[in-house]
């Protein structure tokens, strides 16, 4: 420990305070973060396994991708890199600040909080129990619990900061106040919904403003999740790791304070082409573009701190893989903005390049950084040795080749699908008519990523292999190491620095400004959508759903079917040709949630209603392969033995009712009744192609109630023609 | 633990030294180089490039998204109805000379294939769709190759059958129309007989 050592703290000696650190607690993390890690990239190969070949689904329901794929992103980011972050910050604020961690008590309720939530989502979201907001799903229960343990961490980090015996706060500690702050905005304002039961709930926003929220959550997830926390640990364990300056102070706070203004703008990127409003479309773009920049200067500061050391990171497995690390993070950074420039996104979005891109933020910058700072961190904690250099060396290399693998892969697959869609030929028909010769022609790109991901996953087991053999050899000490230092009061703030150094000494205002900067974007964005009715057209033609389609509805929400299939059809004549009318906003009004999807594995469906027969459904969920060879998609085998839960539908509706849905009463108190007839009319189209009657009261009647009606109020899906 | 960062940071020269500021986090200290040029060209040019962008997008009325797609959508659908009023009509002897050429048998079948067999499964014995072999006929009131071609064009969406006209080349649909005569009445069990007997 580098003890204070400024002519104040020299006269003061008399004064110097006594203090030990918590590094138990982040011991604990550190162990969640590595148990967690290998069940993450576990579901992430398993579920790469199931798009390469449809059997992996195993028949079984909560194995099946749709509930899987939402585990796989729950776990990665908030199992495996949020006990990174945790462990990561802890470390090094205590350091940072030198002071211990405000509370040991709530340190502990943080750690197994958070553990208790990561168990229940791996129990409820493979049972379907989800709300199907991307890196949302959880239910309102878990949601709650997520917020408080956030807060528990806010109010521990919040008070080690008052009780620092560190005059100013060094940037690292600036990304982690900016990451507390916003990921606590976006999980609160993203979750707000009724519930209808202990584990069903519904949104308050519905269409349109579902998915911009969403989108505005989804992107910053990102942002405040898996970039600002990490650029934090970042200018704490380079420069540690190499023993180096940081490069420019003046590029930290420039980069910093640009970083966490322009990102919170850029989230309606994921909704170019859509119904969103232009506008706001426009906006998300600008901005996405404009970030460019910002996210370069961590990567220059990160870099650059590393200069004159190149022949280190050679050797060293740590500097390796933060090397590593950050160049994936200057990689992704460039392809973020240049897949927002909206004729880009229009061939990428939906495909399988944004998937790769993804990956090259989470496995090439999270993963890597959280293995060098584990490599960092272990041995210091444990007073210790690494294991193995081998063994660390052989991990970076399995996990750099299996990312490339996944990236190429994902960039062939990617293009490849989206050129095959659009492709018209000179007659004005489609080149490629049906779907799924898009997705036959991509599989073996399915293969080579699974496999990729079987690589990454190896070289994850290596380095818990090699940290726990680490650890076994530290010897047992209880005793915590005592520092002293001045206390806060002796550090006056340091007068000679320009304005910025005089804000490192005021914490509070540093974070109330961090608030302003990222509530101006969201503000501006979220507010015209949420407080204005004429945001969204309302369209007469457009109606309620039906109970049964409600039903329906749902059940398409459990299976996750929005992991695979979009609904959302662009202003695009390829999609017109393909699917039908462009979708219109006034379309999602009853929405809730949305199920616009970002990902196209299946065809869209928002204009599936009508397009085939009952027993086509019924087939293509019994058997897709049987209408659809070459599909891959899982049976759905279970739908035609689960029953219809009627019961549950008069609290459903008024539930909708209540966000403004509008149901009559009348409606309400006949739900019931109308779900059945409507089944029974279903029933009555199947029964002519031979289907047994007693299939009637079954959960796949809904889900067809559902479909049939899809895109229909305002479809007209027989005519090619423009929107208007 | 407590020694090892006592050693200063690794200073390379006197340029580094001058460039050093008086902070020091747990032995992190930071040095203050000026901003990289192409960097900040860069940040400007972001910034400038998303002011002009929603200048020109937002408020001096750029073309918007939609504009674009019925620009599109209106050339595209002028060489629909082209292509529409060329394969529409069925001409008997273009159908004629096509279906003898040698490899019309086996382009028939692959259309039939790809396109038709989900529904109307193998050799036509019918399972979403209605049974082809048997000489009950659903929608179509003759049974003769012009019938068939122009009902294959519209289709029934109703009863899930597309409008092939938008999907499949007049070839194509010639090679579906063959198909569908080279089974008719060959009585394959499968699906019920539906509608009228048509001869």
């Amino acid at each position: 420990m580098s003890q204070n050592e400024t002519p104040e703290s020299v006269q003061n000696e008399q004064k110097l305070e006594q203090f030990s650190y918590d590094d138990k607690s982040v011991k604990l993390f550190i162990h969640a973060t590595l148990i967690w890690g290998v069940v993450a990239l576990l579901l992430g190969v398993t579920i790469a396994f199931q798009l390469a070949s449809w059997k992996f689904n195993f028949e079984l329901p909560w194995l099946t991708f749709g509930r899987l794929r939402p585990l796989h992103t729950n776990a990665a980011i908030f199992a495996f890199v949020g006990n990174a972050i945790f462990a990561g910050v802890y470390y090094s604020i205590q350091r940072l600040l030198k002071t211990r961690l405000y509370s040991d008590i709530l340190t502990k309720i943080h750690f197994w909080g958070w553990q208790l939530i990561i168990v229940l989502a791996a129990v409820t979201l493979p049972l379907g129990i989800t709300t199907s907001k991307e890196y949302a799903e959880l239910e309102w229960p878990i949601d709650i619990l997520v917020a408080v343990i956030w807060v528990i961490f806010g109010i521990n980090f919040f008070m080690t900061l008052k009780r620092r015996r560190e005059r100013h706060i060094y940037v690292a500690i600036w990304f982690y106040i900016a990451t507390i702050i916003t990921v606590a905005v976006l999980y609160v304002v993203n979750n707000l919904e009724i519930p209808v039961s202990l584990m069903k709930s519904y949104s308050v926003y519905a269409g349109v403003q579902d998915a911009l929220v969403q989108w505005w959550y989804g992107h910053n997830a990102v942002a405040f999740f898996l970039t600002t926390p990490f650029l934090g640990l970042m200018y704490y364990f380079v420069p540690k790791a190499v023993n180096r300056p940081v490069y420019s102070y003046r590029l930290s706070i420039i980069h910093f304070w640009s970083l966490i203004f322009v990102y919170i703008w850029a989230g309606p990127h994921h909704l170019l082409y859509t119904s969103l409003p232009e506008w706001v479309q426009t906006l998300g773009m600008a901005f996405s573009v404009a970030l460019w920049a910002p996210s370069w200067g961590g990567m220059i500061n990160g870099l650059l701190t590393l200069r004159g050391a190149w022949d280190r990171v050679r050797r060293e497995p740590i500097l390796k893989f933060l090397a590593t690390g950050v160049t994936f993070y200057g990689m992704a950074t460039f392809e973020g903005p240049l897949l927002s420039i909206k004729s880009v996104n229009g061939l990428a979005h939906y495909t399988d390049w944004i998937v790769g891109h993804v990956h090259s933020g989470t496995i090439g910058w999270n993963y890597m950084m959280v293995a060098g700072i584990l490599y960092y961190m272990v041995p210091k904690i444990w007073k210790t040795e690494l294991f193995s250099t081998k063994l660390a060396n052989f991990q970076f290399w399995t996990a750099t080749i299996g990312l490339l693998m996944y990236i190429v892969s994902m960039w062939v697959a990617g293009i490849t699908q989206g050129l095959m869609w659009r492709a018209v030929d000179e007659t004005g028909k489609l080149v490629y008519p049906n779907f799924v010769e898009t997705v036959v022609k991509i599989v073996p790109m399915y293969w080579v990523r699974a496999f990729g991901g079987v690589l990454i996953l190896a070289g994850f087991i290596a380095m818990v292999y090699n940290l726990y053999k680490t650890i076994q050899s530290a010897k047992v000490e209880e005793k915590e190491d005592v520092f002293a230092t001045a206390p806060l009061s002796a550090q006056p703030i340091d007068s000679h620095g320009g304005s910025h150094r005089k804000l490192e000494g005021l914490p509070l205002v540093f974070s109330v400004l961090a608030f302003l900067a990222i509530l101006v974007g969201s503000m501006i964005e979220l507010m015209p959508s949420i407080m204005s009715n004429k945001f969204i057209v309302k369209d007469a033609r457009v109606k309620p759903y039906t109970p049964l389609e409600i039903v329906g509805r749902d059940i398409y929400v459990r299976e996750g079917c929005y992991t695979c299939h979009s609904q959302m059809v662009r202003p695009m004549v390829d999609e017109t040709l393909r699917y039908g009318k462009r979708s219109e906003a006034a379309e999602f009004v009853y929405d809730r949630p949305f199920q616009w999807g970002s990902r196209r594995i299946g065809p869209d469906l928002h204009r599936v209603g009508g397009k085939y027969s009952h027993m086509w459904h019924y087939r293509h969920m019994l058997d897709p392969r049987k209408v659809t060879p070459g599909s891959l998609m899982p049976v759905y085998t279970w739908l035609f033995k689960s029953k219809i839960k009627y019961g549950s539908i008069p609290k459903k509706m008024q539930v909708l009712k209540a966000l403004g849905t509008p149901y009559s009463e009348d409606e309400i108190n006949n739900s019931i009744r109308n779900a059945e007839e409507q089944a029974l009319t279903i029933m009555a189209e199947l029964e002519r192609d031979g289907v047994d009657s007693k299939m009637r009261n079954k959960e796949i009647i809904a889900l067809i109630a559902y479909l049939q009606r899809l895109g229909t109020d305002m479809g007209g899906s027989d005519e090619v023609t423009s929107a208007e | 633990m407590s020694n090892e960062n006592k050693s200063k940071n690794i200073i390379m020269n006197e340029e580094e030294q001058s460039l050093l500021l008086n902070h020091d986090y747990d032995g992190i200290e930071e040095f203050d180089y000026p901003l990289p040029s192409w960097w900040v060209g860069t940040f400007i040019g972001g910034v400038v490039f998303a002011a002009f962008y929603i200048l020109y997008y937002s408020f001096a009325g750029g073309p918007s998204l939609q504009d674009e797609y019925n620009h599109k959508m209106a050339e595209v659908n002028k060489v629909r109805e082209e292509q529409s009023k060329l394969v529409g009509k069925f001409q008997p002897d273009q159908y004629q000379a096509w279906i003898v050429n040698k490899d019309a048998d086996e382009k028939a079948l692959e259309v039939y294939e790809e396109n038709c067999l989900s529904c109307h499964e193998e050799k036509g014995k019918g399972d979403i769709g209605p049974n082809l072999t048997d000489k009950y006929w659903k929608n179509l009131k003759k049974a003769d190759a012009e019938e068939i071609y122009q009902f294959i064009i519209v289709g029934n969406e109703d009863a899930g059958m597309p409008a092939w006209g938008d999907v499949l080349s007049k070839e194509e649909l010639f090679a579906a129309v063959k198909y569908v005569i080279s089974i008719k009445n060959t009585n394959v069990p499968g699906k019920e007989a539906e509608g009228e007997v048509i001869e």
